[in-house]
């Protein structure tokens, strides 16, 4: 029997998606699971969105609405994703939603980048860290939006494409496409600014 | 260094950023979660004309504490005049035949008559809620009361009530009510989730709540519908 019929033969509780119905089921119906589901996934909805949006105010009204949307949708969670995906995939498109609403909106100030910089690092250690991360954001906030998810879901966030591509809706060659030309033009972009400099 | 290493370079440093939620976020969650939207409001002000995440978070489990009595409480002001007279048949008890669409529950109070004129739309009461249709989000009573542009919300017993109060050494009575409003702001539905031993009372709240009006309430600048959970609180002096 080959390990793929010997999964197929488990029982459906055992599995992971399986469980992770039964995790969803509960929390979209007592406040204690959800609160435990909350616990367990909001750090990870906070760093989706902070490398999607940059570290703006507004990130903690996206988090709630993440959260309020996930509590929406539960009861209609089949388990065709992890319930980690499931979540991410909501974030995601709330904070592509954001961006669409504001996309002239400006990079975060540099001083903003300081909270996601891990203290007790040596000072001059910070300050390149925030100068990097100031300067990507910039780079970043200046693709087109379909551009800009695509590159922080595969570069930043590590996702697989074929993940990346089922987050955004489309199709695993269109996301690579994507990233890909993101890439390219940060590259350019880099290469541009060291030149003015020179 | 290429622009390429140097892209690597500050791909690395986002990847090794993992910043966890602060506290004031975690804490409006779950606040809203343990049935406490008030501990929200410093982050989210319920004066907002526009309903924000946290508010209708907690305008879920609002609702669900509404059903255990926890609802904010709504008191009517002491000077406000008396519901409008002859109010009280126009609401209709529960019964369990009742026209009313299965969604709007068994205590869900029949519009009078005039109320549709007095919208200002037509005569005609509210059309049922269509099937396909999403249900509506349920919002904490500030911030619908916050969107209510007329409409009496002090509403009295009459005297007759009063004096059945007094009789029976009753000082305080309660009376939940979910108030769903149509996208132009026109209430379409009056849940009396508790009644009072004192039909008239109910039905002159039932009454008077089907006279507010609202402003359109606007999630991402579209009017939704929405529904509250209003709580008459009335106390003999």
């Amino acid at each position: 029997m080959s390990s793929l019929a010997m999964v197929k033969d488990l029982p459906a509780a055992t599995s992971p998606r399986a469980a992770d119905v039964e995790v969803a089921r509960a929390a979209a119906t007592s406040r204690e699971a959800f609160a435990a589901l909350y616990h367990a996934h909001v750090d990870r909805v906070w760093v989706r969105l902070t490398r999607l949006v940059g570290p703006i105010a507004e990130r903690e009204d996206l988090l709630q609405q993440v959260f309020w949307q996930v509590h929406r949708a539960l009861p209609e969670f089949r388990g065709d994703a992890s319930l980690a995906t499931f979540i991410q995939r909501i974030a995601t498109h709330v904070a592509i939603d954001h961006l669409r609403a504001a996309r002239r909106r400006p990079v975060p100030a540099s001083d903003a980048f300081a909270e996601l910089v891990p203290a007790g690092d040596d000072p001059a250690r910070q300050a390149a860290a925030r100068a990097e991360l100031t300067l990507l954001f910039e780079l970043v906030a200046a693709l087109p939006l379909d551009k800009r998810v695509a590159f922080v879901l595969i570069a930043i966030e590590g996702l697989p494409i074929r993940e990346a591509a089922a987050q955004l809706d489309a199709a695993p060659d269109t996301v690579k496409q994507r990233a890909l030309a993101a890439r390219r033009a940060l590259e350019a972009a880099l290469a541009a600014r060291t030149k003015g400099r020179s | 260094m290429t622009s390429s290493d140097h892209l690597d370079q500050l791909v690395a440093t986002a990847r090794a950023v993992t910043p966890t939620a602060p506290p004031g976020p975690r804490a409006a969650v779950l606040a809203a979660l343990a049935g406490e939207p008030r501990a929200v409001t410093p982050i989210i002000p319920l004066t907002s004309r526009r309903p924000r995440p946290a508010l209708v978070i907690a305008g879920v489990l609002v609702a669900a504490a509404a059903a255990a009595g926890l609802a904010v409480a709504l008191r009517p002001a002491a000077d406000t005049p008396t519901a409008p007279p002859g109010l009280g048949s126009h609401a209709a008890p529960p019964t369990a035949g009742s026209s009313a669409p299965p969604d709007r529950g068994p205590d869900h109070v029949a519009p009078p008559s005039h109320v549709g004129a007095s919208a200002g739309s037509s005569a005609v009461p509210p059309s049922p809620v269509v099937g396909t249709a999403p249900p509506p989000q349920v919002v904490p009573p500030g911030a619908l009361e916050d969107m209510r542009i007329s409409g009496e919300r002090g509403i009295k017993p009459d005297a007759e009530t009063l004096a059945a109060m007094q009789r029976d050494g009753v000082t305080r009575v309660v009376v939940p009510v979910k108030v769903c409003i149509d996208p132009d702001g026109i209430v379409e539905q009056v849940n009396i989730l508790k009644r009072s031993a004192y039909p008239t009372y109910d039905a002159a709240i039932a009454a008077g709540v089907w006279q507010w009006r609202y402003r359109p309430f606007e999630v991402d600048g579209r009017a939704v519908p929405v529904c509250a959970v209003v709580q008459f609180v009335f106390s003999l002096r």
